[in-house]
């Protein structure tokens, strides 16, 4: 875990705030849910890391950041001229890819691309 | 006398043909019950007002999601589902797939999925996106990407006729809803970022044959106009267009890939028998080798629903220099001008300005920004009803290859094709704004069918950079008195707001969030009653229908990333620029994941 640089991806959108592990019941099922299928399908192999994951990123980041972070991310993709406003803004680049790294960061910590013999 | 009467006879058969088609209108019938939503705007005239008020002020904050329907496809869903009696009808974006809904059980009636070329999907500008369905006698109107227009039978979903109404090749596609009107169905064509000229287009619904074709540019032929019936305002006053009026404000034949594409809403008016629209951005986006007016891009256009004659014309962005298209939705309703009472229609166009016109007329009665930090033009002069264009935001001024910095508002526009709504009970207009501002930098490109033709490099931010106040927020939603041309209320949002806004009798009005949110807020004040977090950002347009006594709200939400699985799954494939839907691929196993309608309603 690297808090440092949770400051700089959320300069652009909100200040920094110590995160309150606020994050809705809602947001951690559709988490966990959605990690558990990218990785083999529903199973305590894969439910354990999953969980493991998003209590690490409410600890790193307020709900609110973590909603515009991963917004941002969905939008930079938008093709051609709708997407300029995401892409150009100053900072979103470098939120998306901060917060890209973080996502990556609590999965390695919690073993969430571990080899499992389902396939 | 014989003979006479024979021809009378003759005369009469025709008359009574059309007679039929009039008279015969489902379509009037279905909006004129406040249980359906029956069109995209709810009713003709495009309010997306909803006379049900089971659902209010004081209980919107009880509302439950009721059920939820997964279209099973990605990308970008736009518009909302109709609704008539107990069926609801769902369109997708590309491949343009529709499903028929029960909704006594959710199951599905029918379900078609016509087979298009994916070629299609390089030559659409902006995402896969489609709009939504139309319904008439019985027929479903299904306008796909590749420009087929198809009439399905809307008990069975068989497939009834099918017209080509453009060529993908050239860079002819469609996103937008078509309507219908007595016996025809109308529709445009999308693709001015490829030197496509833009038209509206009758076809008969009977078997889908053309009835017309009007041009946005060229010929006074080609646009069905009238030089001396077809007014516009000049001197302060209607005055007819006169000959030529669009081959006058372009150098040589640019007319013929000249843009003025039709992608936006369509609004009519029984009284007139006019249809509302407006046309796009004049190709290519480098003002500076398409010197004039290049009239009629950027248009308000007033057409005869019959003839297809335009009876007025408006232009907004007399040389458009910052992609401001015109397209947006026209809302038609009776509002106080002044004092008087005027049959208005309103629009927010992308310039950054919102006009009420005398509909009937085509009169300018009011012209004002809805966004204070729009600065291309200082006010739009009341006599000649041209913006007072800025000389230092002017991309042509400022010549080829120079970056012309912070515009407002952006190319996309204070406001892009997502429908506001207007409350009768509040007379106010409910707008999704974008609050973002550009860099603009023209180069020279030559035309090649099929090929875009942009000609410009553009560099997008926050509105907050240029105005110096300290926000960050990429939106608004706004209320609007369109009499005055005053924002009465202003909401802030992180992103912009690209869903289509709802009003209520129950004095709430709803709209969506890029973040997944629909929201409910109090229509007097603004204030935030309600919201739920939907499985993905929305795009689309709320709407409102009733079914076995229950009031419920529908959403589209889908906007081509998916919330759960969010940066975990490897989504993060470049997808930028135009017509990355490849990238995607890999999530076709997770047979959940596609844009979803989200239902809800008072436990």
């Amino acid at each position: 875990m690297r808090p440092l640089f949770i400051t700089a991806i959320l300069a652009l959108f909100t200040p920094f705030m110590v995160s309150a592990n606020d994050y809705p019941t809602q947001a951690r099922v559709e988490y966990v849910l959605g990690c558990m299928d990218s990785h083999g399908g529903q199973s305590y192999n894969t439910l354990y890391p999953c969980v493991c994951a998003i209590d690490k990123l409410a600890e790193a980041m307020p709900y609110q950041a973590y909603e515009q972070a991963q917004t941002l991310s969905v939008m930079i993709k938008t093709p051609g001229e709708k997407g300029g406003a995401f892409r150009d803004a100053p900072g979103a680049r470098k939120m998306v890819k901060n917060f890209k790294q973080l996502n990556e960061d609590v999965e390695k910590l919690c073993w969430v691309n571990k080899p499992t013999a389902e396939k | 006398m014989k003979k006479l009467s024979l021809l009378f006879t003759a005369m009469l058969v025709p008359l009574l043909v059309a007679g039929n088609a009039s008279a015969n209108s489902s379509v009037t019938k279905a909006m004129s019950d406040s249980s359906n939503w029956a069109s995209w705007g709810g009713d003709y005239a495009g309010t997306r007002y909803s006379k049900l008020d089971q659902i209010n002020a004081k209980n919107v904050k009880d509302l439950q999601v009721a059920w939820t329907f997964s279209t099973g496809v990605l990308r970008g869903h736009e518009g909302g589902p109709l609704v008539i009696g107990d069926t609801m009808w769902i369109h997708t974006p590309f491949p343009n797939k529709v499903f028929s809904i029960n909704l006594a059980d959710q199951s599905i009636n029918w379900k078609y999925e016509p087979k298009q070329n994916p070629d299609t999907i390089p030559v659409m500008c902006c995402d896969t996106v489609y709009r939504g369905l139309a319904h008439a006698d019985n027929m479903i109107f299904l306008q796909q990407a590749d420009t087929t227009l198809v009439a399905l039978d809307a008990k069975t979903g068989k497939k009834i006729w099918s017209v080509k109404n453009g060529d993908p090749k050239k860079g002819e596609t469609n996103t937008q809803a078509p309507i219908v009107v007595k016996d025809k169905v109308y529709t445009g064509i999308s693709g001015g970022e490829f030197g496509v000229r833009g038209f509206l287009a009758a076809y008969n619904i009977k078997d889908g044959s053309l009835a017309w074709k009007c041009y946005s540019m060229g010929p006074d032929s080609d646009m069905c106009m009238n030089p001396t019936k077809t007014m516009a305002w000049k001197d302060g006053k209607m005055q007819p267009v006169g000959k030529d009026s669009s081959l006058k404000t372009w150098k040589g034949d640019q007319w013929k890939i000249g843009g003025g594409t039709t992608w936006g809403w369509f609004s009519y008016d029984a009284a007139t028998n006019l249809v509302y629209y407006g046309s796009g951005n004049p190709s290519t986006w480098n003002p500076v080798v398409r010197p004039g007016d290049n009239k009629w891009s950027m248009t308000i256009w007033a057409r005869d629903a019959d003839t297809g004659e335009a009876k007025w014309v408006y232009q907004m962005t007399p040389h458009d220099e910052w992609d401001y298209d015109g397209v947006n939705e026209m809302i038609l309703a009776d509002i106080k001008v002044k004092g008087k009472t005027r049959k208005a229609l309103v629009h927010f166009d992308r310039n950054g300005f919102g006009y009420t016109m005398d509909r009937v007329t085509g009169e300018l009665l009011v012209a004002e920004k809805y966004d204070p930090a729009v600065n291309w033009a200082t006010h739009v002069d009341m006599k000649t009803g041209r913006p007072q264009v800025v000389a230092k935001y002017s991309t042509h001024q400022n010549g080829e290859d120079v970056n012309t910095k912070n515009v407002c508002p952006a190319a996309l526009g204070s406001k892009d094709q997502q429908p506001a709504a207007f409350s009768p009970r509040t007379g106010l207009f409910y707008v999704p704004t974008n609050h973002v501002c550009m860099d603009y930098e023209p180069f020279q490109v030559e035309y090649v069918a099929g090929q875009p033709y942009v000609g410009a490099t553009l560099s997008m931010f926050p509105a907050g950079k240029v105005t110096g106040d300290g926000t960050n927020n990429l939106g608004n939603f706004i209320a609007w008195d369109a009499g005055t041309g005053k924002i009465k209320w202003s909401l802030p949002e992180q992103f912009s707001v690209w869903s289509g806004a709802l009003a209520t009798a129950g004095d709430v009005v709803f709209y969506g969030t890029l973040e997944g949110y629909l929201k409910a807020v109090d229509a007097k004040t603004g204030k935030e009653l309600y919201k739920f977090k939907t499985p993905s950002g929305i795009i689309g347009n709320v709407n409102t229908w009733k079914y076995k006594g229950k009031q419920y709200i529908g959403v589209l939400s889908g906007i081509g990333g998916w919330a759960g699985i969010g940066m975990a799954a490897g989504l993060e494939g470049d997808t930028e620029g135009l017509g990355a839907v490849g990238a995607y691929k890999a999530l076709s196993k997770h047979t959940q994941l596609g844009g979803s309608l989200t239902v809800f309603a008072l436990p």
